[in-house]
């Protein structure tokens, strides 16, 4: 969010050198010959009340960040802290507690909703199981969870099918806050809906922040969208992070070529800006086969011998604001 | 029901007139497309833009007579394609008009190949369908097409299977398909939907080359009004099974006249903005079973929500000024000066609307 | 009463009112259904049906019911839980209308558990309460010899137990309306109890299978990996074995009864539920629902039975229909064969046996009919079984 608050400093996610690998099976008895790096030593860390966008291409290793820092699979390396406690290292019980300060928002609002429950045990199960509220305290919170999110109670004796996608992604966030969570990972969570829907859901998940001081780590591939909601920015390429900063900050200042591709490959809503586009060549490597050196460089525009023997590790440019690039050449792309 | 809506006086390619298409389900009879007319110029681009589920893509298919029938049915109105109709034409005209004459393109370029034959098999199949050309003439023809769609070693991938393709590929593929037989009119659903940003600049890049080269019409189906700027030189805009404004690219997106088109347009987020909320078009999009009396946006509207006529009559497309129509009551220069007396005795003064 | 139907219009219509609705939309499912319905009426009243013992007699004045009197335990059983199995259908039809959507899985289950402990409490009751009569009293030579007045027999005055071999080996006759078999029993009253041993066959043999199945893919598919690799392996190696012949030789080694017939096809015939199941967790698994319940902290329990299993039960429903015809066929191909229940005790394909009669005659009624009977009954389950995939399986695209 865009807005003056008192920066505390507080973080409430801590991601280091987060890897997930997941192994490639072949023949009849399921030998492990390779591993496709999806997630490939990404750290950075989330202030309280913030939000930090994930942006990347499909394939980069964006939805496999936020599931394995809500341990909905294993990391393969790294550390995740959050709000003090690690949370790679908790005994099941334990996670099953933290579980309620973590929660995800999905893309795909017919698949993410159980087809058979209505939408009273969606949003209620939870409570139940965690044992916050049953029989009518729990009806009390399903309404009032309901009417946070813009549905009406009437609506909770109603299955999934029964609604539109923009009404069913506000019955996946209510679900998401039912345990009153304090960090929300969004995947995706306005890529799937109509335009004019999508803009009421932007606007719900910044009301609902201000209102329950939640933070996000907000996942997706419309750079518009992303900026508009997150505070910073991580730009993710074949599993790695290769530009951070704030959001103002990245749309002003893009260093890293692919950034910059990817602004530029933006279709503005604006028929006198028909700009002259860097159109990138090619198409995103496998994952389980990366490049060697810089992921980008096959398809950079700037890359030289250097690119594709070593990768830059993440640097501060400038001395301004936080500002972090992994590219060799983007303090000359710059002049 | 309104005649001209675009006034281009170049050839016009593909003239849709006043058509409707119906679906019969189990709920009821859905009204699909609702009287909808738009005309597509030689040479030109044209794009409808609308949400799910607005009858777009149902319009477009119409054209190629694609709806599955039953449940659905084209009810009324007429296509004419060069003067021909092809509501009523016969199913072997049709044949020859399909991927011959009007290629389409589909949203999802992972089932609109079929994974048992290699890319090749397919591309050759629509050559030797519509064209004198058999065998090694028809293959060397796709080789060549591929390379015309940008693809690298058209030798080689001519002989791959679909799911050896990425979804990019796999999209210029159907392009050069739907190429091959050098159509004058391409209907592109939704063609980049599926695609990341990057591989999406460059198919869009690829379809616009293409145009131009081979003087073809597109038809631009798609939700996305940042591609629409890009891409197109007129804008259909459609709400709720009917169009609701047409103009030319530049007037729909710095002058909306509808109200739909202008909430639209205020409610996408935009890189660069400093807006710190979004401005929303509230309410959902209706249901096609159970559309609104009068003009079906109403309920949604900033303008109509309250107004009685809004409520009770359904405004026609009208030309409002040149080259420009919308459907909307409050259009300045829409109402005739009868209306606008009938109005005032019948309800009283005209609502003050600000901006 | 306004009130009501006005809180009504909240409630959401669930999956199994859409297929239901969907189900009861073709003519052949619900003709196929009544059939079933028909031959389960026959079954639970057999012994009103077909009796050589009359309703009510009146011997040296006093009014007797030899037929109640008769009743043993079994035929008990089959009453208590054919008013069980009732009182549960109707139960299910007022929770449609009465108890909240948001809680009818919970009722339910409640209602389910209750009545199963009724039905289960019950029948141990009457087994330990009630003694074998044996009533070998003739009572037709009673009302002949004019001993006994105002007798009221059933519709087929004959017992399937009780022989006659005056007239054995006789075709149909206004006595005998389908004929006698080999020791002289009426054929239609053997047919009529015949019905009880095929469908408790076919209802408790693919229980038994359904649950076997249910259970093994379930953990198969969820925990995937080693467990489910080696799973796989045991499930092929039942699948490769010719199940008819297994159970023949099991068959031959254990008591000739009807309860063995029904484990043992139990017991064998579970890999196809096992391999449905285990294939649709492994697509629920990375379904985002499941995903959602896992990070909101759901024990495993509810994973698995609330969300995954009423998701991927569908197949396993239309498979259980096929499957009852299955049995059915397989347990009149047993009796066929002599492997079956033993006699006294009627059995639809142990009668088609006997076509060839002692003297080598081939005895047509007593193939017709029960062939007939078998070929009905197998045939709509059938139906009922395509019926409710045609039902689900649209929806299925649609929802799932």
């Amino acid at each position: 969010m865009k807005r003056n608050m008192e920066s505390t400093k507080k973080y409430l996610v801590d991601v280091k050198g987060l890897k997930t690998y997941f192994p490639i099976k072949r023949g009849l008895f399921s030998r492990v010959v390779g591993h496709v790096k999806a997630v490939d030593g990404v750290s950075f860390k989330i202030q309280a009340g913030k939000t930090l966008g994930l942006v990347g291409e499909s394939g980069c290793g964006k939805t496999t960040v936020g599931r394995t820092i809500l341990r909905l699979i294993n990391a393969t390396d790294g550390k995740v802290t959050f709000d003090g406690s690690d949370v790679f290292g908790l005994p099941s019980k334990e996670m099953r507690k933290l579980r309620c300060d973590m929660q995800l928002i999905f893309q795909d609002p017919y698949s993410s909703l159980n087809p058979r429950m209505t939408v009273a045990n969606i949003v209620g199960e939870s409570l139940t199981a965690h044992k916050m509220a049953t029989g009518r305290q729990r009806r009390k919170k399903v309404a009032e969870l309901l009417e946070r999110v813009g549905l009406s109670p009437h609506h909770s004796s109603r299955y999934p099918h029964e609604f539109s996608g923009g009404q069913r992604q506000r019955i996946g966030i209510a679900r998401a806050l039912a345990l009153d969570p304090k960090f929300i990972v969004c995947d995706e969570a306005v890529s799937a809906l109509d335009v004019s829907i999508q803009s009421q859901i932007i606007n719900l998940l910044q009301d609902l922040q201000d209102e329950m001081s939640l933070t996000y780590l907000f996942i997706a591939h419309d750079l518009a969208v992303v900026e508009h909601i997150s505070d910073y920015v991580a730009v993710m390429y074949l599993g790695k992070i290769v530009e951070y900063t704030s959001s103002r900050e990245l749309y002003k200042n893009p260093l890293h070529p692919y950034t910059r591709a990817l602004m530029s490959a933006i279709p503005m809503p604006d028929p006198h800006r028909r700009q002259q586009r860097i159109v990138l060549g090619g198409e995103v490597p496998s994952p389980s086969n990366p490049p060697s050196g810089c992921p980008f460089h096959p398809r950079c525009p700037m890359a030289e011998q250097r690119c594709s023997v070593e990768m830059q590790e993440l640097k501060q440019q400038g001395d301004g604001v936080e500002h972090i690039v992994a590219c060799w050449k983007c303090k000359e792309w710059n002049t | 029901m309104a005649e001209t809506i675009l006034m281009n006086d170049n050839d016009v390619l593909l003239s849709i007139r006043d058509l409707s298409v119906t679906f019969h389900t189990d709920e009821g009879l859905v009204r699909a497309v609702n009287g909808v007319s738009y005309d597509v110029c030689a040479g030109k681009t044209l794009a409808v833009v609308g949400e799910s589920g607005c009858g777009k893509s149902v319009t477009a298919l119409s054209v190629l007579r694609l709806i599955p029938d039953p449940p659905g049915k084209i009810a009324g109105g007429e296509i004419l394609f060069r003067g021909t109709d092809l509501v009523t034409a016969d199913e072997k005209y049709m044949q020859s008009i399909r991927g011959n004459e009007i290629a389409m393109i589909f949203q999802e370029p992972m089932t609109s190949l079929n994974p048992v034959y290699t890319v090749g098999d397919q591309i050759v199949e629509a050559i030797e369908q519509h064209q004198d050309k058999k065998g090694p003439a028809a293959w060397s023809h796709a080789v060549e097409m591929l390379k015309q769609v940008g693809i690298a070693d058209p030798e080689q991938r001519v002989m791959e299977y679909p799911h050896q393709m990425s979804g990019g590929m796999r999209q210029r593929v159907i392009i050069a398909m739907s190429l091959s037989c050098d159509p004058s009119l391409i209907i592109a659903d939704e063609p980049t939907t599926a695609l990341d940003v990057t591989i999406q600049a460059q198919i869009l890049e690829l379809l616009r080359d293409l145009q131009k080269k081979n003087n073809m019409s597109v038809v631009l189906i798609t939700h996305d009004l940042g591609v629409v700027a890009e891409n197109a030189d007129d804008v259909v805009v459609m709400y709720a099974s009917r169009i609701v404004e047409t103009g030319d690219v530049a007037g729909i997106f710095d002058d909306p006249l509808h109200p739909y088109t202008q909430g639209l347009l205020r409610s996408l987020p935009r890189v660069g903005s400093v807006q710190e909320r979004l401005e929303v078009i509230g309410g959902t999009v209706p249901d096609p079973l159970a559309f609104p009396d009068g003009c079906k946006f109403h309920p949604r509207c900033p303008i109509g929500s309250d107004e009685p006529r809004c409520m009770t009559v359904e405004p026609e497309l009208r030309e409002v000024k040149p080259g420009r129509c919308s459907a909307c009551w409050y259009t300045p220069g829409y109402e005739t000066k009868e209306e606008f007396e009938l109005y005032e005795t019948k309800y009283g003064k005209h609502k003050e609307i600000s901006g | 009463m306004s009130k009501t139907i006005k809180q009504h219009t909240d409630w959401g219509v669930s999956y199994g009112e859409m297929v239901s609705r969907e189900f009861f939309k073709n003519r052949l499912n619900v003709v196929s259904l009544v059939f079933i319905i028909f031959l389960f009426a026959i079954a639970v009243f057999a012994p009103f049906i077909a009796n050589d013992k009359p309703l009510v007699i009146r011997i040296d004045g006093e009014l007797t019911f030899p037929l109640l009197r008769n009743l043993n335990a079994v035929d008990y059983s089959v009453f208590l839980a054919a008013i069980v199995g009732l009182f549960q259908i109707w139960l299910i039809r007022r929770n449609k209308k009465r108890v909240n959507p948001t809680r009818r899985g919970e009722v339910l289950s409640r209602q389910i558990m209750i009545n199963a402990f009724v039905l289960v409490a019950g029948i141990v009751f009457i087994f330990v309460s009630l003694d074998k009569r044996l009533d070998a009293t003739n009572y037709k030579r009673m009302v002949e010899s004019k001993k006994a007045t105002g007798a009221v027999f059933p519709l087929v005055p004959f017992g399937f137990e009780r022989t006659d071999l005056a007239v054995r080996e006789q075709g149909p006759s206004a006595e005998h309306w389908l004929g006698t078999d080999d020791v002289g029993a009426d054929v239609l009253c053997r047919l009529i109890h015949g019905s009880r041993i095929s469908l408790s066959v076919g209802f408790v043999a693919v229980g038994i299978s359904s649950v076997i199945g249910v259970f093994i893919g379930a953990i198969l598919g969820y925990f995937g990996g080693k467990v489910d690799f080696i799973g796989m392996r045991f499930v092929e190696i039942m699948m490769a074995i010719p199940t008819f012949f297994l159970i023949i030789t099991i068959v031959a080694f254990f008591p000739r009864s009807l309860l063995n017939i029904m484990i043992i096809i139990g017991v064998t015939k579970w890999t196809g539920d096992a391999r449905f199941i285990r294939a649709e967790f492994f697509r629920l698994r990375g379904q985002d629902f499941v995903q959602a319940a896992r990070a909101l902290g759901l024990p495993l329990r509810s994973l698995l039975f609330r969300h995954m299993l009423p998701n991927g039960i569908a197949p396993v429903l239309v498979n259980a229909t096929f499957g009852i015809a299955g049995a059915i066929f397989i347990e009149a191909a047993l009796s066929f064969l002599g492997f079956g229940v033993a006699p006294p005790t009627p059995s639809w394909g142990q009668m088609l046996s006997l076509g060839v009669g002692t003297t080598g005659r081939f005895l047509w009624w007593l193939s017709l009919f029960p062939g007939l009977a078998i070929f009905l009954t197998v045939t709509a389950y059938n139906l009922v079984g395509e019926g409710l995939r045609d039902a689900i399986d649209p929806r299925l695209r649609k929802a799932a």
